[in-house]
């Protein structure tokens, strides 16, 4: 499903990944590990095609993404979901709208989407939530919509960068259920990165501990 | 009133042609891979920094006739206002939370991410550079005054000073003030409640540039073209025209007593104006007295002619007449006219600066005056420096307000040149023009050297 060949990524003077390799099955669920700064987000934005590699290949679905200082194929054509650290719900829409985003670009049906964003809204709990304005909702409920927005789009492989590290404990718990949940449901290859092992130990098939180099 | 209505309308025409390029280069220059954009963004801004009638006299000598006319205005100032919106982009762009755009270009291409999320979420503030961009057309006096064209600012300037008529003035004044108010309405209940969450906080910042693949050699193109016929163009121009050496000599002993006076004026004026407003951006943080900002945006807001007029009924006075009559009149235009941007500069780095560092100074026994001279201000030194440099150079073009406030022997370079221009040979005005750009490159060249040590 995503295989990683003889990767090397480096700012400035810093190796974060020398010659580093992996590969990921199907419906996987691997736990990224590391301390900060050891490039666990990089591993992720790598994959996403946000940034490039220095050398190296990466492959999704047996396709070349990213070869040697080229991204291949685009970000949007990656067949992935990406719930960022801060999560980045863009405040100029509602949580309907930043839901419906996906959907709007992949031009489904008004009606269809309505539809879609209904039924993931209930998946998150938060029902009745879509008129809601994105500075009205707590850290708990933002987190369920960044969630919704990335898996209405049905992606084949998700990726979350330390999402729930600015909740407390016991909503962290709770979300986490929650992810497991939805990922048994829906079968999408898993990426999480973070640094409590706790989590990693609820979560992953296999954990992934990165260290710099 | 028509002649209130026509001015509008040229100033909303330059906004809008000031806006629309302005934005577009701002986000060419800092989202794209395009080669020499950090040039292109220098070379754009310098109409900004000159007086403004030195563009209008460059691009009279490449436009001839055609440019004293309604069309000619709205050229001249559009290419003069275009670098506020371009760098506030270009700021803005460069400052952004880019997990904004991350998670947006994973669903969608570059061009939607910019269409539906970039410029929406950045929308708020180029409402207000619009309405900056507004006032500053508005307020113009020297572009339509050497353009010969009528507008409601020339008349007021002319009906002070052939009559002392001063009402044009208050009433203008009033509809400046309430704008500024909306201004700042607008900017505290729409800006500033998601200021946080859409700038700074991403640890990816502005790493992700478009890349212009194909369209990489037309946009060059385009807007090298654009750059060469309204920038590079009139400057050349100016230098032929300027023919000789001698000439040059001749021009310097004729304004070397001006320019001497404009770096001296400029240099006390930035250096109080620096000072001052780092006071009153400390002031407005810790007070919350938003009052202060309110007054120094309304100064910068208002016409220069309306500040220098108020200025004279204040100070043309028996007692206070040694202002009236000396230099110290116009160094009192320029901080009020000008703290605004400085106060901004200020205010938007104390913004970010942690609250913590103050508390811990203040935790470890020393005392406010101390934490500020040891800790914050030594924190802001780039802010500082940028403070100086702009504010000199805004203080060093000025015209519009030194021209009516200079008592007999005080005038500055930018002044004189505008005296000149109308009675001297063409290559000797194009020769103090050329002057003009080397002082004002001066304070940008060792701005960008001390950038860099400090």
């Amino acid at each position: 499903m995503i295989k990683l060949k003889n990767i090397t990524k480096q700012y400035d003077s810093k190796k974060l990944f020398y010659n580093f390799s992996l590969d990921i099955k199907a419906g996987e669920k691997i736990v990224i590990l590391g301390v900060s700064g050891s490039g666990k987000s990089t591993f992720l934005r790598l994959i996403a095609g946000l940034e490039k590699v220095d050398s190296g290949e990466i492959y999704l679905d047996n396709k070349l993404v990213s070869k040697d200082d080229s991204i291949l194929v685009d970000t949007d054509k990656r067949d992935i979901g990406f719930v960022f650290q801060d999560l980045a719900l863009w405040p100029h829409f509602n949580v309907f709208q930043n839901i419906e985003f996906g959907l709007k670009i992949k031009k489904i049906p008004k009606q269809k989407r309505v539809e879609l964003v209904k039924s993931i809204l209930e998946k998150v709990n938060l029902r009745g939530f879509e008129n809601r304005a994105i500075d009205e909702l707590s850290g708990g409920q933002k987190q369920r919509v960044a969630l919704a927005r990335t898996l209405v789009v049905k992606p084949k492989i998700v990726l979350m960068d330390e999402p729930l590290s600015s909740l407390d404990k016991d909503l962290n718990l709770q979300i986490l259920d929650e992810i497991f949940t939805l990922q048994k449901e829906l079968n999408f290859t898993l990426l999480y990165v973070t640094h409590n092992k706790s989590e990693a130990d609820f979560l992953a098939d296999r954990v992934v501990t990165i260290k710099s180099v | 009133m028509m002649l209130f209505i026509d001015t509008v309308f040229l100033s909303l025409i330059t906004t809008f042609i000031a806006v629309l390029f302005g934005v577009f280069f701002g986000v060419i220059f800092e989202k794209t891979t395009l080669a020499f954009k950090h040039t292109f963004l220098i070379l754009f801004t310098l109409p900004l920094l000159l007086p403004p009638y030195i563009t209008a006299l460059s691009f009279s000598e490449l436009f001839g006739e055609w440019l004293f006319s309604f069309k000619g205005v709205v050229l001249v100032e559009s290419v003069i206002y275009l670098p506020i919106p371009m760098l506030v982009t270009f700021l803005l762009l460069k400052n952004i939370n880019s997990s904004h755009e991350d998670s947006a270009r994973i669903f969608c291409p570059w061009i939607c991410v910019l269409q539906k999320i970039t410029l929406p979420l950045i929308l708020p503030y180029l409402f207000l550079v619009s309405s900056i961009v507004f006032i500053l057309s508005f307020g113009n006096y020297s572009v339509v005054n050497f353009l010969r064209y009528n507008t409601f600012i020339s008349k007021i300037f002319v009906e002070f000073s052939a009559f002392y008529e001063y009402k044009s003035s208050i009433i203008l004044s009033l509809l400046i003030l309430l704008m500024v108010f909306m201004i700042l309405w607008f900017e505290k209940n729409y800006i500033k409640k998601n200021y946080a969450t859409l700038f700074y906080s991403s640890r990816f910042k502005n790493k992700n540039l478009i890349e212009l693949k194909n369209f990489k050699y037309i946009i060059f193109t385009f807007i090298f073209v654009l750059l060469f016929s309204f920038i590079l163009l009139p400057i050349i121009t100016l230098v032929i025209n300027s023919a000789s050496l001698s000439n040059y000599i001749k021009a310097f002993e004729l304004v070397s007593d001006s320019i001497y006076r404009s770096i001296i004026y400029s240099s006390i004026g930035a250096l109080i104006i620096t000072l001052f407003s780092f006071l009153i951006a400390l002031i407005i943080k810790r007070k919350q007295l938003h009052i202060l900002d309110f007054a120094t945006i309304s100064f910068f807001a208002l016409p220069s002619s309306v500040i220098a007029i108020g200025l004279i009924y204040l100070f043309n006075n028996s007692i206070t007449s040694f202002i009236y009559s000396s230099p110290i009149i116009i160094i009192i235009a320029y901080i009020l006219k000008y703290s605004a941007l400085s106060n901004r500069i200020f205010s938007a780095n104390l913004a970010q600066l942690p609250h913590s560092f103050e508390d811990s100074a203040k935790v470890l026994g020393a005392s406010k005056i101390y934490t500020v001279l040891h800790i914050t201000a030594p924190l802001l030194k780039g802010s500082f420096l940028l403070s100086y440099f702009l504010s000199f150079i805004f203080l060093l073009r000025d015209t519009d307000m030194t021209m009516l406030l200079y008592s007999a022997g005080n005038d500055t370079f930018a002044v004189k040149l505008f005296t000149l221009m109308a009675n001297s040979p063409q290559e000797m005005v194009s020769a103090l023009c050329v002057m003009m750009l080397l002082i004002i490159l001066t304070p940008i060249l060792l701005w960008l050297i001390l950038r860099k040590i400090f």
